[in-house]
């Protein structure tokens, strides 16, 4: 790539071999493996910064930033200081490489442990990143990752649970589809109306919440004025004194990276602790902005979370139980009414699990979840000591999360 | 057709599969953001390469690399959930593309950006009750070619360029926060869409419009009432409760553990399941529109499909895959979003059909409801039968006359009741880009839904909790 007459510029390349196998029916859907590469690419002379990104190929993509680069006048121009940082990290699972040459153990493990019709997706990613700056940083990261989902049918009930990490552990995946299955095989059908309901919402469901979260905790989605932060203060309070949500990089499980987009070190950082507002996301020329440094989250425009996690609580999951009237065991389709105050809806999925002294006593159907982000946030008041490593289909930034005990959550139903 | 192809699904077709397709997918697209008026993004995406689809001893295979056609690798694993493929029908040599008079990328950004910094100054200009914190402005355009073939005789070639306009803004009252996000603006042409589109105008009547909401609006009585919701909630709910649960392969159960499974059995067909004025189709053929092809990415020509008429379900939305399992042939419904993904049945423009009432005839017979005119929050379950839309702009009907603006009311109810309770729609259709998700990896098409405005009667009416 030519670079002349540009001050600033770093190239960002992800090199990748993934293969997923889809289920349906208890049966194989479908086979997909890719073997590609993409690239990001950012310019930057004076205060004028044009972004080019491509699979593939980027450079059509870099012409196009290049002829717009003199047009595009900029508050957040990207940077690069002198850095001469050479990082080489290797965290490669020799199960998970196996794997992607030949699935077929793998899936018929799987398939053995199907009890009821389930459905869902191992994903399996080995994956090289690249990233180099005109200040000299050179970075290289190789890893691995495993997604899997499943979803248990039993009639029409269902039940789903997922397990994510940076190896190929068989033992948690089968636990994951014994789990849906467990959820699926929930009997008794009971009414539930709309009302304020002390309410579970297990990893599944804290998980999707905690990433609309992460998002609202960059700090350009503050500029951006969609964020529940967007007037809170540093130090401020913004949840319950148990509720901890933390950016964590440097994760033992998953979503683990050692250097950001601008090769700044990435460390594990409270966003919330305790209750109290720690830190927004920042990468570099926001950071700056905000009178700091960066947190080690570029996104050159937009930081981001790595890989979120909920601190744990003090109590064994079936404890929880005792406080709750309704247990959550997925969700999807979470939408937002107002991104400042918070107002959203997301729609109950599988068991919805009607508690009873403690005790699973039927499941509900058609409810959602209508409330405010800030006031489940304010209302957790127990969370498990079991957590739970999350990513699927609704969960991209992966998030470690135990089972949530909130108070007065606002549901409704469609009838 | 590149040589280079030809060659390589020759080879494919030579290793025993039953079905063999090949694409050579590229996509471009570039986008600029500005937050009131100040330049905060300027990206440029592309991305090329291509894909294979195999049908073999009964599996579906799918592979994608960026630097050359992929190669079969080891044997399909496990049970197969697939039971078949049409093969039978479909194009030959064909070529489409959109129609482009002007190239947006032979406009200058500098005609790009001034265009948004006009909105930002005659927005800030307004004379408003709240305040307007921050705006925010997105215009992007794009192109998609491809190159496919198929073991079927598919030679296909097209190129189809998009534009639009995506914005959001929020207000402030007092020490409360309103934010809007929309996406109104969408089409496969050339920048001369914009022009057709009064994009200032009815930005700034959005901003006045909610601004006169949040500082006059009462608070909805909640109960049954009777409904008119404006064309663009009407293309919602033709999108989510009528396009969705139409495609084959979700009643079938292929994306159960995704985007869910259906309402819909194939016991459905010519059933009733809405009044006489319901009229649901998908239709890929508007010229014009960001759903439009013309051949679907398995060879099949695309046409209008009915998927309910006059209250009776008509016909799903079929693959070559699907289509054998409920004894039909393909309706050409299938597209792919990249060189990454794989064909999958998809929307293409989903809307009600408009009918002959004036909207005035709709208000007529209201003594006391509710006037939905835009949404900001919707979802659905994953069945694609309880739903929920919470109006932005709203209003009561009194008497048969629009009445004063209601803060955000909440539709909820079942697709069921909605589309029995639909008993007059107005003559007015109205479009509304979207992009359409669904798939693992998740893929988003370009889709446009839409309808008249339709009077509901009879649904509850919630408040939204504060």
């Amino acid at each position: 790539m030519n670079f002349d007459g540009v001050e600033h510029y770093s190239v960002l390349e992800y090199q990748y071999k993934r293969l997923m196998i889809k289920f349906a029916s208890s049966a194989v859907t479908v086979t997909q493996r890719w073997d590609s590469r993409s690239f990001s690419v950012i310019l930057t002379s004076g205060d004028r910064t044009a972004i080019a990104t491509g699979r593939g190929s980027v450079e059509e993509a870099l012409e196009e930033a290049k002829r717009k680069l003199p047009y595009s006048v900029t508050p957040y121009p990207v940077r690069f200081p002198k850095d001469d940082r050479k990082i080489l990290r290797k965290s490669v699972d020799s199960s998970i490489m196996e794997s992607l040459k030949d699935p077929s153990k793998l899936v018929s493990n799987l398939m053995n442990k199907f009890e009821v019709e389930t459905a869902g997706a191992v994903d399996l990613v080995y994956v090289k990143r690249k990233l180099i700056t005109s200040g000299g940083f050179q970075g290289e990261e190789e890893g691995t990752y495993t997604t899997a989902y499943f979803r248990a049918f039993h009639g029409e009930r269902s039940g789903s649970w997922a397990w994510s990490g940076n190896t190929l552990d068989l033992n948690s995946i089968n636990d994951a589809v014994k789990r849906a299955s467990h959820y699926s095989q929930i009997d008794g059908q009971i009414n539930v109306d709309d009302g304020k309901y002390n309410v579970i919402l297990s990893p599944m469901v804290f998980s999707n919440l905690m990433n609309v979260v992460g998002w609202m905790s960059s700090a350009m989605a503050v500029e951006l004025g969609n964020s529940i932060f967007m007037d809170s203060k540093i130090g401020s309070k913004v949840g319950s004194s148990s509720f901890t949500l933390s950016d964590s990089p440097r994760s033992q499980y998953f979503g683990t990276w050692e250097f950001d987009d601008e090769g700044v070190q990435t460390y594990n950082k409270p966003i919330v602790n305790n209750g109290v507002l720690s830190t927004l996301l920042y990468n570099r020329t926001l950071g700056e902005r905000n009178g700091g440094g960066s947190t080690g989250n570029a996104g050159w425009i937009f930081p981001r979370p790595w890989s979120l996690e909920v601190g744990a609580g003090s109590v064994d999951e079936g404890s929880l139980h005792s406080g709750g009237n309704l247990l959550f065991n997925n969700n999807w389709y979470t939408r937002m009414q107002n991104y400042v105050e918070g107002t959203f809806s997301t729609v109950g999925r599988d068991a919805i699990v009607v508690l009873k002294d403690g005790k699973e006593v039927g499941v509900a159907k058609r409810l959602r979840i209508a409330d405010s982000i800030r006031r489940i946030m304010e209302n957790v008041e127990v969370l498990s000591k079991q957590r739970y490593p999350i990513r699927w289909w609704e969960v991209e930034t992966p998030t470690l999360s135990p089972f949530v005990l909130v108070k007065d959550v606002h549901v409704t139903r469609a009838s | 057709m590149s040589e280079k192809l030809e060659e390589h699904l020759l080879k494919v077709e030579g290793s025993g599969v039953q079905y063999a397709e090949l694409r050579y997918h590229k996509t471009f697209s570039s986008q600029i953001t500005t937050l009131n008026g100040i330049l905060i993004s300027n990206e440029q995406d592309s991305s090329s390469g291509y894909s294979l689809r195999t049908y073999r001893g009964g599996q579906m295979e799918f592979y994608s690399r960026d630097s050359s056609p992929p190669e079969l690798e080891s044997t399909p694993v496990g049970r197969s959930w697939e039971e078949g493929i049409d093969l039978e029908g479909g194009e030959g040599k064909i070529s489409f593309s959109s129609s482009e008079k002007i190239r947006p990328s032979d406009v200058s950004l500098e005609e790009k950006l001034s265009l948004l910094r006009e909105i930002k100054e005659e927005a800030f200009a307004l004379r408003l009750s709240t305040k307007l914190e921050r705006l925010v402005l997105s215009y992007w355009e794009g192109v998609e070619e491809k190159e496919s073939l198929n073991s079927l005789g598919l030679r296909m070639t097209s190129r189809i360029s998009r534009i639009g306009i995506w914005y959001s803004f929020t207000l402030k009252d007092g020490d409360k926060y309103v934010t809007a996000s929309l996406e109104e603006f969408g089409g496969s042409g050339g920048f001369e869409l914009l022009k057709g589109w009064n994009v200032k105008e009815r930005i700034l009547d959005r901003i006045s419009s909610l601004d006169s909401v949040v500082t006059k609006g009462k608070a909805p009585s909640p109960g049954r009432k009777d409904v008119i919701v404006s064309g663009m909630i009407a293309g919602i709910i033709a999108h989510e409760s009528g396009g969705h649960p139409f495609e084959a392969d979700r009643v079938l159960g292929r994306e159960a553990a995704q985007a869910g499974k259906s309402y819909l059995s194939q016991e459905w067909i010519s059933k009733k399941m809405g009044s006489d004025t319901v009229t649901l189709v998908d239709d890929p053929t508007l010229e014009g529109s960001m759903g439009f092809f013309q051949v679907d990415d398995e060879g099949v020509k695309a046409r209008r499909k009915f998927l309910i008429r006059e209250g009776k379900v008509e016909e799903m939305l079929h693959s070559r895959l699907t289509a054998p399992r409920w004894g039909v042939r393909s309706n050409g419904s299938t597209r792919a979003m990249d060189y990454e993904s794989e064909p999958l049945i998809r929307m293409s423009n989903t809307f009600f059909l408009p009918g002959k009432a004036k909207f005035q005839d709709l208000l007529d017979g209201i003594r006391n409801g509710v006037f939905l005119k835009s949404y900001m929050e919707w979802n659905i379950d994953d069945l694609r039968w309880g739903q929920r839309y919470v109006g932005l702009e709203a209003y009561e009907v009194k008497d048969g006359e629009i009445g004063e603006p209601v803060k955000f009311p909440v539709l909820e109810s079942t697709t069921g009741e909605i589309y029995s309770s639909i008993d007059m729609v107005d003559d007015s259709l109205t479009f509304y880009p979207g992009t359409c998700g669904k798939g693992e990896p998740s893929q988003g098409v370009p889709v446009w839904f839409g309808g008249p405005n339709m009077r509901i009667r009879n649904v509850t009416i919630k408040v939204m909790a504060q």
